[in-house]
């Protein structure tokens, strides 16, 4: 045995580098270098006599130690990262080695967004990669890999620490804290996701968390805050525009016989229409008895209520501006802190979290707390146990009646009149009960009485493994992982009075639920290069997974105080109504994988799973999933040796399956009764106040379904140009057979409870072709005091439904709204399309309504039905003559061109910058906020666009006749409502300042670095509505069969943040 | 399955099976109006005796159904088509059961069979009434794409024969199927084939088993505390604080049908009666109706007329059996006050200035017999009768008539109108009436046959309002075309989007069968359901 010391220092500049891992090659002897980058360490007599020193970031080098005692090493930054390891499933691979597509996203990359979760981070910046989310704090996030491969969850598998979880909502990613990140790697196609088989159908998302290393402790305090805006406001009428619309919709509606006028409650009945003093009474004027404080009551049970006592409400002649009132600033802030280090014996690694994301819409709002312990131990180097653990607590306030809902407060902002104030002359809510004022809540008060209504969840997250090397080349590892979830909600709902269609009573529901998912792992791991050239890695394993679910929830009515002490089911008077349920699930795997290259220069690898799921029957329980793929380093091909131009270049192809068996409940083979007290149950002895049980068909199974499979091929190309210019192109090819649906049934075949019986059966399969495209830049000028890197990628899916042959006709309709379904997925086009007529105009006068009638040969029988001038002119796609049913058509189409992002990296001296623009191109939105501010429904706000509408005065109007009819004859779905959806949006810019570290190190700071940060500071964008971002209108299983409908989605805020770092 | 093959599973399947007469059997299937058992929309909006109502964009659905315009596609026909094979599937299910429980005596099998069959009937019935071309499901049926090729008729008889043969003649559950209650059915099913003696033949046995009467006061057949009366021969249980969270136990399939911002329900100011209605219960100074002429004078609203502005009600002569059919300005409201007008209404201009009231409960019933939840508060545990005995007495004398009693008819109109005039009407609060009722029985003999067809079909449309039956009468009348184009020319003036409506003969007799169940019946490339005329 012998010692050997000396300096690690940076290539570039000679800084000490602290924190390099040293090691005796091919033991587990190693210890790392110091803060002045000084190490010392024993090497054994008879081991290797090789060092290799390693370090994020810069090239691995080994170092014969022969007779030094002081070995001095300078280590050169390692920009084209090719050595980088990279997390490939149950092992790991060098980049260089990779024959599959795989995108990896650095922490700095994923840090420089702020958001609660590492999804929405990820947005733009992995090609291939496409994260929508739903704006709301703390809310649902969709991450889809490559377009969509199944008309069902396209949502990936996610593997945190060899754990994997399913997030459907992707709200199971919110509990995550992604500080405690260390490396994500996204698995894209089935050659390499497939090692995890059944649930790797849409692709698999790695996530390796930080360990300790050895070392001095290191802590960091990473910190920012800032503040939310509201980015748009919407045009909306004044109360003068709505009380003149009104006129004018009953005058062209036509007048009762004998009456001259138009008349309403709230405007009189004159000529023109008189905005009232006050709106409830209706339509009272000052110096009315009615309107004396006296006559003042809120008790709406009063028989006298309505008639001589009122809730007084003044109307706001000036106008509310409801989304000034609801959209407010709010805060934002975040702390981590992290501690790690360790020897070569034991490392921890230990962090503690807390974020805070208020809404822009007030009384929403997101907060998370969590902490984590990570360690490790080597035993007598041969041998590692550790464990893993994130225990997450949050807690959220989301929008009263939901995101993508007419009854939310977003969709209140134009369903609620201006005239209406906030609050009444009693400083109480104010609302639309006053007569023809439409049936809108006010927004205000839906999420002041929503405030206190949390939903709180815990998470535990974890794993303890052990690690032993069998022999010089054998590793066998188990892990048993826990991912346990317990949520409770409690929604106290008070009375709304004040609103058109109150409420009874008040009511108070809670519901809890659990989820336990363990997964037990083992692995045997060979590894070994033969005669230098023969490179082979293997292993094969199972896993086992069990997950139990359970819930139940209850509500009463009738709470005597809506104070906030006694909302306890207890307290309520009212019969309680309580559900509960519960399912299991497993899956039992073996699996393997091997991999072999021939000098690092022609690479195979092949793996394959098969698994076992309970939630199929006998017959087709089992599946099997393979995948092969292949490299060629050209680059290290003499040909290609050593020419200045490129330096590294590998093509890659690879075809793999893989499968999914989730989103159709844990029982979908069997059939069961039951029995649901609203759906069966009768009051069959005529009581009035009670129901006796009855049982009825609940569910249909199919014992013969079987997996969805995916196929993927995937052909790519890794190139470096000129040192600095990499340059990555996939092209892949998905198919997906067996493809899962509930096939509806003929109503003649009855009911399971609820519903039209439906029977999960493998219908048909869809493609999904694509390329990725990633091209990064690392630049640096000024003698390195200038640094840069420009990435930017690109990425583009074109899917298309192929069959679907269970169902007899060739399309699913989706997409539910008033005016009927909105998406059609449909055999031979994408998931999703817009449905509908497409709109040509308005007919201009009578000749035109006549010459479209006789377009059939026929003059008497109308062209559409309700045709006159001023109405909406649809197409006729058949040519037939007449517009009916058959003509409906695809109007638009949801899924972009391609998406892009583009990142700017930039540092001189202390100062850094970053800049990241993101951008969808070529997609449609259905903009459903139309149909409430533009067409005669309800009696809501309206678009200034109705400024414009069709008279014969106005033939060439925008818009069309405004009359009682125009809601059912104008507002069908139509081409009218499909917007251009492209956007291009400025997702973050921040700049940053390292404070000097020769100053800092006096008082004790190792790095310190403040930043000023920018949040959608622009978007770019012709839609009209709110936001762009619009994604799924839901989240569960089938929400991918209505993407890009807005129905009223919380829009993305403007943020701006300060933010610290802090090292030590 | 099997597990449920006793006498208790067995009956359990029954109550399930009985659950869905109200026309809900969850939300899957579509909203609790759409499917509803009263047919508001199907039999009275169509019928002429209400509008749509409440304000255009809501429910737009209904407006092309009111316009004789309604497209396959539309949701509503989608909903009540399932609902009622729902119903026809859950019988299936009791009947397989009760075949193989094996704690059931065979005397039990066959009164627990009969009512699974008269249930099934009944709903095979309403089936045949909407679309005439529908398939027949029984309890053997393992294939569903069932073709719609045949007229039912037989079945539907022969299921109602077996339950008129072996139901008892009072249960001791009130809601349960009697005998009384099959023989009413399938005489109605009788007169709607025109099978005039073998209907007269089933209602008289109806009257012949001396256990129903008329209820005293009309108005006892729409009160939740007074159902289940001597009148009701069939009708949907109602109950609310059951334990349902949102009372859908409860008369819910009207949960849209009341007035609106004020009085009782809190929702949504649908199924508004129509001028034409109203105009039918004026009578003459002799207090008959107007039978030829009742429509040439609209009996006074306040359309126009604000809340707060002085208005006088119509002061003519009218039946009283108008204002326990209709909510109108300034008449009380059952015990919620004077109707205030346009305070209730949730667009006037659009749905015109009157209210259901059918199916409301009174103030001093709410919170016991309506429920207290959620968003609408309207449900109560108001019965609806799918037959009451008044029905039947004017089927019989409908029958009477065809046979050439007109006498006999005339005495069974006169029973039911002198319970108009005995009973009670609806008075102010210092028991004064509320209006200037008048109804008096027929004096004069009958000798015409078409003015005793007239006569009963006019005392039809006033007895039995608002409930759900105008349509399906005028098309089995076969006077729907001739009624209905004058109803529209005439309440086009008042509701412009009636103008241009028609009822087109040979093809507005019958409701499009929904289009997703004729591609849900594909089999082998082929829909297996075919298409009524003229869609």
């Amino acid at each position: 045995q012998k010692r050997v010391s000396g300096k690690v220092t940076d290539a570039e500049g000679g800084a000490p580098l602290p924190g390099v891992t040293v090691l005796v090659k091919g033991t587990q002897s190693g210890t790392a270098t110091d803060s002045d980058g000084n190490y010392s360490i024993a090497v054994p007599a008879g081991s290797s006599d090789v060092l290799v020193f390693s370090f994020v970031g810069f090239v691995t080098q080994e170092v014969a130690v022969g007779n030094q005692a002081v070995i001095n090493i300078s280590m050169q930054a390692d920009v084209k990262a090719l050595q980088e390891v990279i997390v490939t499933g149950y092992s790991t691979q060098q980049k260089k080695e990779i024959t599959g597509a795989i995108a990896t996203v650095s922490t700095k990359e994923l840090l420089s967004v702020p958001a609660p979760n590492f999804a929405q981070q990820l947005q733009g910046k992995a090609a291939g990669v496409t994260i929508g989310n739903d704006n709301s704090p703390g809310g649902s996030t969709m991450v889809r890999i490559r377009g969509f491969g199944t008309i069902n969850d396209n949502s990936p598998l996610y593997v945190i620490d060899g754990v994997p979880f399913k997030s459907d909502n992707g709200q199971g990613l919110n509990n995550i804290n992604q500080n405690d990140i260390e490396s994500i790697s996204i698995l894209k196609d089935a050659s390499v996701a497939s090692i995890y088989g059944a649930r790797a159908g849409n692709g698999v998302i790695i996530i390796t968390t930080k360990k300790g290393k050895s070392g001095a402790p290191k802590v960091s305090f990473d910190a920012y805050t800032g503040i939310q805006t509201p980015r748009k406001y919407i045009d909306l009428m004044n109360v003068n525009q709505l009380a003149e619309l009104e006129w004018l919709r009953q005058r062209n509606t036509g007048l009762p016989a004998g009456q001259t006028n138009p008349s309403s409650a709230q405007y009189g009945s004159g000529p023109n229409p008189v905005l009232p003093d006050y709106i409830f009474p209706a339509g009272a004027r000052e110096g009315d008895p009615r309107v004396n404080p006296a006559n003042y009551s809120n008790d709406i049970d009063d028989p006298e209520f309505g008639r001589t006592k009122f809730l007084i409400t003044r109307a706001n002649k000036q106008g509310t501006d409801w989304w000034r009132e609801i959209a407010k600033p709010a805060i934002w802030q975040n702390y981590n802190l992290t501690a790690s280090g360790g020897t070569d014996k034991a490392r921890y690694m230990f962090s503690g979290n807390y974020l805070e994301q208020n809404g822009i819409i007030i009384h929403t709002g997101f907060k998370r707390y969590t902490i984590r312990a990570n360690t490790e131990f080597s035993i007598r180097n041969r041998a590692r146990i550790g464990q893993n653990l994130q225990i997450g607590y949050t807690e959220r306030v989301e929008m009263p009646a939901g995101n993508q809902s007419e009854g939310n407060p977003v969709s209140g902002v134009y369903r609620a009149q201006p005239i209406v104030p906030v609050y009444d002359i009693a400083g109480n809510f104010a609302g639309h009960k006053g007569t023809n004022l439409g049936n809108a809540q006010n927004p205000v008060a839906q999420l002041v009485r929503n405030k206190d209504n949390k939903y709180r969840n815990m998470r535990i997250f974890g794993n303890v493994f052990a690690e032993v090397d069998i022999a010089k080349n054998l590793v066998a590892k188990t892990s048993f992982g826990l991912d346990y979830n317990l949520g409770h909600g409690s929604f106290y709902s008070i009375r709304n009075i004040e609103a058109a269609e109150p409420s009874a009573s008040n009511r108070l529901d809670v519901n809890t639920y659990w989820n336990s998912n363990w997964t037990w792992t083992n692995t045997l791991t060979y590894n070994r290069t033969f005669n230098e050239v023969h490179k082979v890695n293997a292993y094969i394993g199972t896993e086992a997974i069990r997950n139990t679910f359970r819930d139940f929830g209850t509500g009463r009515n009738n709470f005597f105080t809506d104070d906030i002490n006694y909302r306890f089911i207890n307290a309520g008077a009212g019969l309680p109504n309580s559900f509960g349920g519960g399912g299991e699930w497993a899956l039992f795997s073996i699996f393997g994988k091997a991999e072999y290259g021939f000098k690092e220069k022609y690479l195979f690898s092949a793996t394959i799973r098969r698994d076992g799921s309970s939630r199929f029957g006998q017959a087709n329980r089992y599946g099997v999933f393979p995948a092969f793929s292949a490299g060629w380093v050209l680059s290290d091909e003499e040909f290609l040796k050593d020419n200045g131009i490129i330096n590294f270049a590998k093509i890659r192809a690879g075809w793999g399956q893989s499968g999914n068996h989730d989103g159709f409940g844990d029982y979908p083979a069997y059939s069961t009764l039951g029995s649901s007290i609203s759906e069966t149950f009768y009051d069959i002895r005529g009581t009035s106040t009670s129901a006796v049980l009855g049982f009825a068909p609940q569910s249909t199974g199919n014992p013969n379904i079987k997996w969805e499979a995916t196929a993927t091929t995937n052909v790519g190309l890794d190139v470096t140009l000129l040192k600095n210019l990499e340059l990555n192109i996939d092209v892949y090819n998905r198919k997906t057979t067996d493809l899962l649906y509930n096939i509806q049934q003929p109503a003649t075949a009855g009911n399971n409870i609820g519903a039209p019986v439906s029977i999960v059966t493998n219908i048909g399969s869809m493609q999904t072709r694509g390329l990725d495209f990633a091209l990064t830049y690392n630049g640096n000028a000024m003698n390195n005091e200038f640094q840069y890197s420009i990435n930017a990628n690109v990425s583009l899916y074109r899917n298309k439904l192929l069959n679907i042959s269970g169902i007899d006709n060739d399309f699913i309709a989706d997409g539910g709204s008033r005016i009927g379904n909105l998406t059609r997925s449909i055999v031979g086009r994408p998931l999703s399309m817009f449905w509908g007529y497409f709109q040509d105009g308005i007919f201009r006068s009578q000749a035109e309504v006549e010459a479209a009638n006789a377009l059939d040969g026929n003059r008497n029988t109308p062209y559409q039905d309700a045709i006159r001038p001023g109405r909406f002119r649809f197409r006729d796609i058949n040519g037939d003559g007449v517009v009916n049913a058959d003509d409906n058509t695809v109007i638009g189409n949801p899924h972009p061109k391609f998406t892009y992002g583009f990142n700017l990296n930039a540092s001189y001296k202390g100062f850094d910058l970053t800049v990241f623009l993101q951008g969808v191109q070529g997609n449609d939105i259905f903009n459903f906020f139309k149909y409430q501010t533009d067409f005669n429904v309800f009696q809501g706000n309206r678009s200034t666009r109705l400024l414009d509408t069709w008279t014969e005065q106005n033939p060439n109007a925008s818009m069309p006749r405004w009359d009682s009819d125009n809601g059912s004859a104008d507002a069908v779905p139509s081409s009218y409502y499909v917007e251009k959806g492209s956007y291009l949006r400025a997702r973050n810019i921040q700049i940053g300042y390292n404070l000097p570290s020769a100053s800092l190190s006096k008082v004790g700071i190792e790095r310190l670095r403040v930043y000023l940060q920018a949040q959608n500071l622009f978007t770019i964008t012709k839609y009209s509505g709110l936001d762009p971002e619009i994604t799924l209108a839901n989240f569960g299983t089938g929400g991918d069969r209505t993407i890009g409908v807005d129905y009223g989605a919380y829009p993305a805020p403007k943020t701006f943040l300060v933010g610290l770092s802090i090292g030590f | 399955e099997p597990a449920l093959q006793s006498a208790k599973g067995a009956d359990a399947l029954l109550i399930a099976a009985y659950s869905s007469l109200d026309g809900y059997s969850g939300w899957g299937n579509g909203g609790p109006w759409q499917g509803s058992a009263t047919n508001w929309v199907f039999g009275s909006i169509t019928g002429g005796d209400a509008y749509k109502g409440s304000d255009p964009g809501d429910q737009p659905a209904i407006t092309p159904i009111e316009r004789m315009a309604g497209l396959p596609n539309n949701e509503y026909f989608e909903t009540r088509w399932r609902v009622l094979y729902d119903g026809i599937s859950r019988a299936n299910y009791a009947l397989r059961a009760i075949k193989g429980a094996k704690d059931l005596t065979d005397a039990n099998k066959t009164a627990k069979t009969a009512e699974g069959r008269f249930l099934r009937g009944h709903y095979h019935f309403e089936l045949k009434k909407m679309w005439n071309m529908v398939p027949y499901v029984d309890e053997n049926a393992t294939d569903f794409k069932i073709p719609n090729d045949k007229d039912i008729y037989p079945q539907i008889e022969a299921d109602l024969k077996f339950a008129v043969d072996n139901l008892p003649l009072r249960q001791s559950d009130v809601g349960r199927a009697t005998k009384g209650a099959a023989q009413a059915l399938l005489g109605k099913v009788f007169l709607f084939q025109k099978k005039f003696n073998e209907a007269k033949q089933q209602f008289d046995a109806v009257v012949a088993s001396g256990i129903y009467s008329l209820a005293a006061c009309y108005h006892d057949n729409f009160n939740p505390a007074t159902k289940n009366g001597p009148e009701s021969v069939f009708a949907v249980q109602s109950s609310v604080n059951d334990g349902s969270a949102d009372n859908l136990n409860g008369n819910y399939g009207e949960i849209l049908n009341y007035p609106y911002t004020g009085g009782p329900g809190g929702c949504c100011g649908f199924h508004q009666p129509s001028q034409n209605l109203v105009n039918a219960f004026q009578v003459d100074a002799n207090g008959l109706p107007l039978l030829d002429t009742y429509n040439n004078t609209d009996v006074k609203n306040d359309q126009g007329i604000p809340s707060n502005s002085p208005f006088t009600p119509h002061t003519g002569p009218l039946d009283p059996r108008l204002d326990w059919t209709v909510g109108r300005r300034g008449i009380p409201y059952l015990d919620w006050g004077p109707h205030p007008g346009p305070a209730w209404i949730r667009d006037q201009a659009f749905g015109g200035p009157y209210a259901p009231k059918k199916n409301v409960f009174y103030r001093s019933q709410q919170g016991t017999l309506s429920g207290a939840s959620g968003w609408a508060q309207g449900a109560n545990a108001n019965n609806y009768n799918i037959i009451r005995y008044a029905d039947v007495l004017l089927m019989l004398a409908e029958c009477e008539v065809e046979l050439g009693n007109l006498e006999r008819a005339r005495a069974l109109v006169n029973q039911v109108r002198n319970r108009a005039k005995s009973g009670c009407v609806v008075r102010n609060p210092d028991n004064t009436p509320a209006a200037n009722y008048r109804v008096e029985p027929y004096n004069t003999p009958w000798t015409s046959k078409e003015f005793a067809t007239k006569a009963v079909r006019f005392e039809r449309r006033i007895e039995l309002g608002m409930e759900g039956h105008r349509f399906f009468d005028l098309v089995r009348w076969g006077i729907a075309e001739q009624e209905l184009n004058a109803y529209y020319a005439k309440e086009g003036t008042l509701r412009s989007y009636l103008q241009g409506a028609r009822f087109t003969r040979g093809k507005n007799e019958y409701y499009p069968i929904p289009q997703q169940q004729i591609v849900l019946s594909t089999a082998g490339g082929q829909p297996t359901l075919k298409q009524n005329p003229g869609y």
